[in-house]
């Protein structure tokens, strides 16, 4: 019986057995703060995330251009209204619980985090390696130049976001709310309760971050397979945007000229840039600072793919729309408005009012009439349309184009139904359609939106994309050559340089129009700050060279709403557009709140000393 | 002769010996015993008093034993009345027991043992597995439903194969801890996989002092399930139970059908179908009827149950089939058991229960917003052309969603989830009263999911490739205790301690793996060539889950009149607290006094037969949180979209570089959540025994609640912070009541149980802002976006108010006039007649953030059960009431009702609306008013959509949850055919609701939360993601073999 017991007991005590008290347990899964990073590639990996960010669905992966500053800018027109957030950027009148003020804020500042755990990690890795070699000391400089040059960017836009003012020359409205500033990773509760700076403080941290990039970037310039970091002549220029923006208009010009001059960039010739916002010409001669955008996504969705991945899906909302395509059992489809189709969500459309201010000076009408060369045998088709545009419109259509009467940049952002066309599946050719419910309405253009859409494939469903996946094809310009010019061209107009801020503008301009940027054209150029522009009917853009060119050039790229805000024209722009689909009646512009994107609520509730911007209060 | 009579003694004597070594004069007695029916009774103990000679009952309930005529028979079976007999010249003594009334007899379990109901101090609660045995119920939970009280079961969901919430005593925790599950000793985390019917008694510790011995893991109450086993001496016994049942889904039945739709978006949307004259030859599809049906529930048992001398066992196979009523949805349970305690020798005895279970699901893969809200009646289910239907063309109206119902045919997917769970134990007993009990506990549960979903184009929605996830998660755990126990009585002192230590070690192990463009349809990776880039693998391993514990208790009681209880319990968590933080310690204590034994109670007696005054004081702890939230790591980036962001290009042509990056802030302070409870009772019986009750009142305050704080989306973090925060009390009262008794033929018991609670949160130190937001009315769970109220929280939580109290504008009425109505101004537009008036706290003429207040409560006051069994001769009728009372609900489904939101459907409600189309002033406020620039907006003075206590509606309840009418044949006939009993039944589960509340079904959990964690604050809340509850009526039958 003893037996039985001992055998018993020490069998099942064997089995179990008693663990030893384990000490630094951590998760298996991820690597430790103490340990990590350990080598110069390690920290690289680190980096990556402060650019990968800039996909975030927030900012360049989805809704940042094309759901939020696209409606608010007027550069699209929506054809849905079933997302309130959206349809309040559009009226230009924000509520606190705006979903992509939320998500945007909620984005930079992952991107500022980001930038600060670089920062954190490059300190770690000099602790882990106190004899660090002379060159990995000199790529972990590079990695933090970009770091604070990252960091920088990303506090340049939520201040021009959600501060409540911008500075004036000599520091006027410095003492307004700025952001909140992190100089740094958190380490408890108490230190994320930080409050707005001023915007003067913003500014003069948004200032240092760039100057330090500048330094710790000198000199680099990155091989072929690294073309999308970022250089000191990124932040160089983006430093002379600060400048421009915060009207230090000596300084401003100092760092956008030494860009203009140093950096080796020039403005491409037309033709490439015809094709630079569509995923041709990536890289170009122009670019100071670009997100990389892949088309690969791996075979998920775009930023939702569950792969890892370089990619973004705008093109989905501001998809053309077109004759061209198939329906289900394989019929073509039969070239009307009824059987037409979007490379993607066809949500947006080009807002008629640009098509005037591109000045395009032919009217929205024209009749459809029956096609001389429609085979009856072949039945109707896309390729094989009953009905055609009124072949005089078309005619002037296309002179307006060669002769160039009209800015040629309409045609770099814009496609005009019935004569453009598109590939919907990657190979096959349709004609551009107007959206289903303006067909045949006279008063509407309904152009489709070309700068940055899918032309080539199919968006929505991967038709047409080497991979099959739903990807944008292009990618995103943080910085070009083309906004410095202009940048320079505001800050010699403002310190009394007519002289040479209308030669830039007029390179810009020139450029444009298919012309060598340094020798005058007479027929085209500027000469003077209130030259007339091809704007029509446009009291503003239309007697303001500068505006309009930042306006035409940097079309639908983001920036045009800093500078609507910047110059405080919002009223003009909103009367100018008048209204738009996803709205019930005229925009309600509100120059005590729509200058100004709202802290969003969930920050309001979770940041003790945060105050909202006035007009949210 | 003197050889015979020597021959004979020689035989005899030791066999005399054996039985007796001190009487002769025996004599043979033999009889029959039955039970409360007169069935035979089998497994009886029949003992001579005073002696350990005895005998059992045998399977037609015949016993033969020998004594003495001044011998006293003893007869004894659990559950029964001990009845004595006295031998005197019977020769054959027939027997009927009849069920023990003093329930101060039944044994309860406790933690690592049992007590007597009578030597128990602190507040236990026990169900037998008898009453809801045949229950259409297929988890434990559910089994408690109105029968504890203080015990709130929620089954707020028809969804197949999910398991009901619990909550005892009211939410402790703002992340509220589940109960923990200890099975035939053993602790599981996953109870859902028990087959109800192996179930002998629930347990349930409801108070700190009786949980205490659990420490850290006890502090949402412990459950301890007993499973059956046979009793000893029995012979075997078959039983076969079968049941099937039908269940009916409750639905939104009013949606707009095709003529309703155009008509209101020709009021809304005038461009949708201006102009058009054909749309009565749109199609008309109803959506609900396409997405749900009426379904089943079906269940069969099979046990054998029995006993030999030195053993004792139970085999049992089920399988519960359970078809959800949305389309494509089931989920399948069968599983089999073994029970068996042998007993090697006098000394030692082994044993084990084995579990084994397999689930299969057909999972839900789409939104239930799809049915029925987003839908169109317009929209057909197939196009002409043979793809799933999207809007008919030359509309101006547009559909965004999907084609829901091809969406679920574009996916499949299969969910396996295979448990083991095995136990073994020694039981050894050790000089000097000690006894040496060792259990070793096995868990290891699959769960895998092959999922493929199919390409597909609705319209707005397209998919370009197909892709198959093949999921496998894996989690085995190892638990091993030690327990020393010690009985002794000195005199009057009896004395009985523990102590003991435990270990539990786990390890999970998991693949996430996925392959676009598959080349076959199905569950099998066959690489298409666009396959190779569109490969997806994630996996982890972890085998650090560790927790030691030490524990011991002790039980004194003076002459079964006084009794004290301690006991204490030290935890180390070795992954959910940093290294300074590993350990906790939980103590516990109570004392007793049954009064009614005392001498100077006798004049009292017969009234109250008995009485005990009962106290107790403990603390618990609590650690529900993710590992490892004191540590921060750098993991691999991901997007608010996703891993997307896990890599980012550089250049054309060149491999992703990957991006890691630290996401969390570290909280290494982070410690133990602790509940210290108070609990005062009194447990009396009167009425000759027919009435016991038992009272409580409990005060329960929990400290360093554990909760996800959001930081500020600035800091860059968005992964929450783990922090101890705030304190919160409960407080309240717990009453039951039973009574029972027989008149003549006819028997009936009804016992009565209700839990008072109050809740509050009595403050919130540790967090930024003092105050916690939650709660959306979601159109699609997660998405606080794309809702009626977008971006609106629902609940406040703070220092002051009870958890998750609604908080938005108070509606003081419905303006009747425009002048009246003036005064009011929302985002910047004037109200209008028929506008909700707000209350404007702050008298500026603007309702705003500033005016919003606390507008409801959805702390449920009371709980409350009553059951009702009556039998007369084969007859039986069971009944199960449950309500609620004094709670209000937030009824988010009613604005999808009375409104349109977006791109989709709503119910014939909304034309009862204020001044749609030609209604004047109606008692639903106005969907469509102006706005200053004179266009017509939807809603523009938000009555419909912000957070208001238009919504907010009483949400008490009172529900017949189930009836059952139940059919005892009579024996003698079916014995023939070895049939023991033959049970045939009918009933119905969720018969009848009585409430004011004007949504689906008042009986609701928590919503669903960002948070992740707990739900306590968002409480009540009624959304269309919710799947529909279902009533079910089932018929089965229920027999026994012998």
């Amino acid at each position: 019986m003893l037996k039985k017991i001992y055998i018993t007991v020490l069998a099942v005590v064997l089995i179990t057995g008693c663990k030893k008290d384990p000490v630094n347990v951590g998760p298996t899964n991820s690597f430790s703060t103490s340990t990590y990073p350990q080598t110069i590639s390690q920290l690289q990996t680190v980096l990556v995330s402060a650019y990968a960010n800039l996909r975030d669905p927030g900012l360049f992966g989805f809704w940042f251009l094309p759901k939020a500053l696209s409606n608010s800018m007027h550069t699209v027109n929506s054809l849905y209204n079933g997302d309130p957030a959206w349809n309040e950027m559009a009226n230009t009148n924000l509520s606190v619980g705006n979903s992509y003020v939320g998500a945007a804020w909620s984005a930079l500042y992952v991107g500022v985090k980001d930038c600060n755990v670089t920062l954190y990690a490059a300190k770690q890795f000099l602790a882990l390696n106190p004899n660090a070699s002379a060159a990995d000391k000199q790529t972990l400089n590079l990695i933090t130049g970009q770091a604070y040059c990252l960091r920088g960017w990303y506090y340049m836009e939520l201040e021009c976001l959600f501060g409540e003012k911008y500075m004036g020359a000599g520091g006027t409205n410095g003492t307004a709310q700025g952001i909140p500033i992190y100089d740094g990773l958190p380490t408890d509760l108490a230190s994320t309760q930080v409050a707005r700076s001023s915007v003067k403080d913003t500014w003069a941290f948004i200032i240092n971050d760039f100057k330090q990039a500048q330094t710790l970037l000198h000199g680099q310039v990155w091989d072929a397979a690294d073309e999308a970091r970022v250089t000191e002549w990124s932040a160089e220029g983006l430093l002379g945007k600060a400048y421009v923006y915060t009207q230090d208009w000596a300084d401003a010009k100092t760092a956008t000229l030494d860009v203009i001059t140093k950096s080796g960039k020039s403005l491409m010739p037309y033709a490439t840039y015809h094709n630079a916002f569509n995923g041709q010409n990536k890289f170009n001669s122009e670019s100071l600072f670009e997100l990389y955008i892949d088309l690969n996504t791996n075979g998920g969705y775009g930023v939702y793919s569950g792969a890892a991945n370089s990619a973004a899906i705008n093109g989905l909302i501001w998809s053309p729309f077109t004759f061209g395509g198939y329906n289900a059992n394989g019929t073509p489809f039969d070239g009307t408005e009824n059987e037409i189709q979007p490379l993607g969500y066809g949500n947006e459309f080009f807002h008629d009012k640009n098509v005037l201010r591109f000045g395009f000076a032919l009217g929205s009408a024209f009749n459809l009439v029956s096609n001389p060369k429609y085979n009856a045998s072949v039945g109707p088709a896309f390729y094989n349309p009953q009905m055609i545009m009124d072949p005089v419109y078309m005619q002037n259509s296309l002179t307006v184009r060669t002769n160039n009467t009209t800015d040629p940049r309409l045609y770099v952002n814009a496609l005009q139904p019935y004569v453009d066309s598109v590939q919907f599946d990657g190979k096959t050719w349709g004609k551009v359609a107007i959206p289903g419910q303006f067909a045949g309405n006279p008063n509407v253009y309904g152009w489709a939106v070309r700068k940055y859409a899918p032309i080539t494939y199919n968006e929505g469903n991967g038709d047409g994309n080497p991979f099959g996946d739903v990807a944008d094809a292009c990618d995103y310009y943080m910085l070009r050559l083309a906004d410095v010019y202009l940048l320079y061209a505001e800050a010699c107009l403002n310190s009394g340089d007519n002289t040479d801020g209308i030669e830039y503008l007029n390179k810009v301009h020139r450029r444009a129009y298919g012309y060598d940027i340094n020798t005058p054209v007479p027929a085209i150029d500027y000469t003077s700050p209130t030259s007339k522009t091809v704007a029509i009917n446009d009291p503003v853009l239309g007697n303001n060279p500068l505006y309009y060119e930042r306006w035409a050039e940097l079309f639908n790229e983001g920036s045009w709403w800093f500078d609507v805000c910047r110059w405080g024209i919002g009223q003009s722009e909103a009367t100018y557009f008048g209204t738009a689909v996803n709205l019930n009646g005229p925009i309600q512009w509100d120059n005590t709140k729509s200058y100004v994107w709202p802290i969003p609520q969930s920050e309001i509730n979770s940041n003790a000393k945060i105050v909202q911007s006035a007009g949210y209060k | 002769m003197y050889k015979k009579q020597l021959l004979l003694k020689l035989l005899f004597y030791p066999l005399l010996l054996l039985i007796s070594l001190s009487s002769f004069a025996q004599v043979s007695i033999t009889g029959r015993v039955s039970d409360e029916k007169g069935n035979p009774f089998p497994g009886v103990t029949i003992s001579v008093k005073g002696t350990t000679r005895g005998t059992n009952s045998d399977v037609n309930g015949h016993y033969l034993i020998t004594a003495k005529s001044t011998d006293v028979l003893v007869f004894s079976a659990v559950g029964y009345t001990k009845q004595e007999i006295t031998v005197g010249d019977k020769g054959v003594i027939n027997i009927a027991l009849s069920p023990d009334l003093q329930q101060l007899n039944e044994v309860v379990v406790v933690g690592y043992g049992t007590q007597k109901r009578k030597d128990v101090t602190g507040s236990i609660a026990s169900v037998k597995g008898d009453v809801f045995k045949d229950q259409p119920i297929s988890d434990p939970i559910s089994a408690l439903q109105g029968r504890i009280a203080g015990v709130n079961v929620i089954e707020s969901s028809g969804q197949p194969g999910t398991t009901a919430s619990i909550v005892i005593r009211g939410l402790e925790s703002l992340n509220q801890p589940a109960p923990l599950y200890i099975v035939d000793g053993v602790r599981v985390n996953d109870i859902s996989n028990i087959n109800v019917q192996d179930i002998g008694t629930i347990d349930v510790l409801k108070d700190a002092a009786a949980a205490s011995i659990y420490g850290s893991a006890a502090a949402g109450g412990v459950l301890l399930i007993t499973t059956k086993k046979g009793t000893l001496g029995a012979p075997p016994l078959i039983n076969f139970s079968a049941r099937y049942g039908v269940t009916k889904p409750k639905l939104v039945d009013d949606l707009l059908d095709r003529d309703q739709f155009v008509q209101l978006q020709n009021l809304v949307n005038p461009t949708f179908f201006s102009g058009k004259t054909e749309t009565d030859t749109l199609p008309d599809v109803n959506w609900e009827k396409v997405l749900y049906r009426n379904a089943i529930e079906e269940n069969i048992n099979l046990s054998v149950t029995g006993a030999t001398p030195t053993a004792n066992y139970l085999f049992s196979v089920y399988d519960n089939n359970q078809k959800g009523s949305f389309i494509k949805n089931t989920s399948d349970i069968a599983g089999i058991r073994a029970n068996t305690d042998y007993k090697l020798g006098k000394f030692i005895t082994v044993g084990e229960e084995i579990a084994l279970s397999q689930r299969k699901t057909d999972p839900i893969l789409v939104d239930l917003h799809n049915a029925p809200f987003r839908t169109q009646p317009i929209i057909p289910i197939y196009n002409p052309d043979g793809s799933y239907g999207s809007d008919p063309k030359g509309y101006s109206i547009t559909f965004q969603g999907p084609n829901p119902y091809g969406a679920v045919n574009t996916a499949t997917a299969q969910d396996y989830t295979n448990n083991v769970q095995a136990n073994v134990y020694a039981d050894i007993k050790l000089p000097f009263h000690l006894d040496f009990r060792t259990t070793y506990g096995y868990t290891y549960n699959v769960y895998t999911r092959d999922y493929f979903q199919d390409s597909y184009s609705f319209g707005a929605v397209a998919l370009a490739n197909n892709t198959l996830y093949k999921n496998y998660v894996e989690y085995n755990q190892l638990l091993s205790n030690y327990v020393l126990s010690y009985n002794q009585s000195f005199g009057k002192h009896n004395i009985s301690a523990i102590a003991g230590f435990e270990q539990i070690n786990g390890s999970s192990d998991n693949i996430f793996s996925s392959m676009g463009s598959v080349a076959l349809d199905g569950y099998t990776y066959v690489p298409s060539s666009a396959s190779s880039g569109q490969l997806g693998l994630t996996g982890t391993y972890d085998p650090n889950n560790l927790i030691k514990s030490q524990f011991a208790r002790v039980n004194y009681n003076f002459d079964e009149r006084f009794f004290l209880s301690g006991s204490i319990r030290q935890d180390a968590n070795f992954t959910e607290f940093g290294p300074d933080k590993v350990r906790g310690v939980f103590p516990g204590g109570s004392a007793g006094w049954l009064i009614s034994d005392e001498d100077f109670f006798k004049p009292v007696k017969n009234i109250f037969n008995t009485l005990k005054l009962r106290g107790s004081y403990g603390s618990l702890g609590n650690s529900n949180i993710l590992p490892y939230t004191y540590a921060a790591n750098y993991s691999q980036n991901q997007l608010s979209s996703g891993v997307s962001g896990g890599t980012q290009g550089f250049a054309p042509n060149q491999p992703f570089q990957v991006a890691n990056t630290l996401t969390k802030l570290a909280n290494p302070n982070v410690h133990w959540e602790t509940v210290d409870e108070t609990n005062i009772g009194i447990d009396g019986q009167t009425l000759n025994g027919h009435l016991d009750f038992t009272i409580e009142w409990y005060n329960k305050n929990t400290k360093d609640m554990l909760y996800p704080l959001p930081l500020p989306t600035s800091s860059g973090f968005t992964q929450p912070y783990i922090a101890n925060v705030g304190t919160v009390n409960n407080k309240g009262f717990d009453f039951s009541a039973s009574y029972h008794n027989k008149a003549g033929k006819f028997g009936y018991d009804v016992s009565v149980n209700a839990g008072f609670n109050q809740n509050k949160v009595t403050n919130l130190s540790g967090t930024a802002t003092g105050v916690f937001y939650d709660g959306y009315n979601y159109y699609n769970n997660g998405d606080q976006a794309y809702n009626i109220t977008s971006n609106q929280t629902i609940t406040e939580t703070k220092s002051g108010l009870p958890f998750g109290s609604f908080y938005g504008y108070k509606v003081i009425g419905i303006f009747k006039t425009d002048a009246q109505a003036a005064g009011q101004k929302v985002n910047g537009n004037v109200a209008q007649a028929g506008d909700l008036e707000f209350a404007d706290l702050n008298h500026d003429g603007v309702i705003d953030q500033d005016d919003k207040e606390v507008i409801g409560n959805p702390n449920p006051k009371l709980v409350y059960g009553i059951n009702v069994h009556l039998n007369y001769e084969g007859f039986d009728l069971a009944m199960l009431f449950t309500g609620v009372q004094g709670v209000q609900l937030y009824n988010g489904v009613k604005a999808y009702e009375q409104s349109l939101f977006q791109d989709g459907n709503t119910t014939t409600q909304v034309f009862g609306d204020s001044f749609l189309g030609t209604n004047g002033l109606t008692s639903q406020p106005r969907l469509l008013g102006a706005t200053p620039n004179g266009s017509q907006a939807l809603d523009p003075n938000t009555n419909y959509s912000s957070v208001n206590s238009y919504f907010v509606e009483n949400g008490s309840y009172f529900k017949l949850k189930n009836i059952q009418l139940g059919y005892t044949f009579s024996s003698d006939l079916l014995r023939k055919i070895n049939v023991k009993s033959l049970r045939v039944f009918v009933m119905a589960n969720n018969v009848f609701t009585i409430t004011k509340y004007t949504g689906l079904d008042p009986e609701l959990g928590s919503a669903y939360t960002t948070t992740g964690y707990g739900a306590a604050t968002t409480q009540g809340i009624d959304l269309v993601t919710d799947y529909p509850q279902v009533r079910i009526y089932t018929a089965g039958l229920d027999v026994t073999f012998q």
